[in-house]
């Protein structure tokens, strides 16, 4: 199979930006309010599910959720759409196939929501147990937290649907060459 | 190739802090550059390191 993107560093990086970009104005900037508010709804909606399970008392009202000692405001920087850009246009400007391009996009999709809802889930428990240390958990902790999960899922994307494919593909064709 | 990717956090970050909104205390939009920074460095990394 054909294999896409940038293959120098310096084709990779500009088809990365222009990628990106490209991704941030149709997701965000000239999205339709149906998308973004959709989005945003359904993050709220799973966290409360979520939260539920531990404090029958939270409740929702549109995106806010409502805490005992405080309310959770969900907006669209809280639902991980800007990791899922800059994961989608890393794996597009990547040298891979279409094949690798889609799992990666499965894998960024599933994985950028699941790590975002424990972000939430464990801001969430903070908010109802430990009201002192959520701006730490928010600001700092989560943040770097959520940077190393999508850095090991760009990692992981490389080395199994990319590199290893590849090296199938190579010890395929000597394996032919001999014969 | 360890001056290509120091070009690319120059450039790449005043971009990307300002494509992401800021908040209050600007956290959010500096993770999201060093998430880009991290993802595009290891990218470049692994494509030089193959030739």
């Amino acid at each position: 199979m054909k294999t896409i993107g940038g293959k120098k560093p310096l084709s990779f990086a500009g088809i990365f930006v222009l990628v990106a970009a490209v991704e941030y104005l149709i997701f965000y900037h000239f999205a339709p309010d149906l998308f973004t508010s959709g989005l945003i709804e359904v993050t709220a909606k799973m966290l409360h599910w979520t939260v539920s399970i531990f404090e029958k008392g939270v409740v929702l009202s549109g995106s806010r959720l409502h805490f005992p000692d405080m309310d959770l405001i969900i907006i669209y920087e809280c639902t991980g759409g800007f990791a899922m850009f800059i994961f989608s246009a890393c794996v597009i400007a990547y040298p891979s196939t279409i094949l690798s391009k889609i799992w990666g996009h499965v894998l960024g999709i599933i994985g950028v929501f699941v790590i975002n809802m424990g972000r939430l889930l464990v801001l969430s428990l903070s908010a109802l147990y430990a009201r002192d240390l959520f701006d730490f958990i928010h600001k700092y902790l989560w943040q770097a937290t959520f940077i190393l999960l999508v850095l090991a899922m760009w990692v992981i994307w490389i080395n199994i649907f990319v590199e290893k494919k590849k090296s199938h593909k190579s010890v395929k064709a000597k394996v032919e060459k001999k014969k | 190739m360890k001056k290509l990717i120091g070009l690319f956090a120059v450039i790449a970050t005043p971009l990307f802090a300002q494509l992401a909104p800021s908040e209050s205390v600007p956290v959010g939009p500096i993770a999201v550059t060093l998430l880009a920074v991290g993802t595009v460095g290891y990218g470049i990394y692994r494509i030089g390191k193959k030739k």
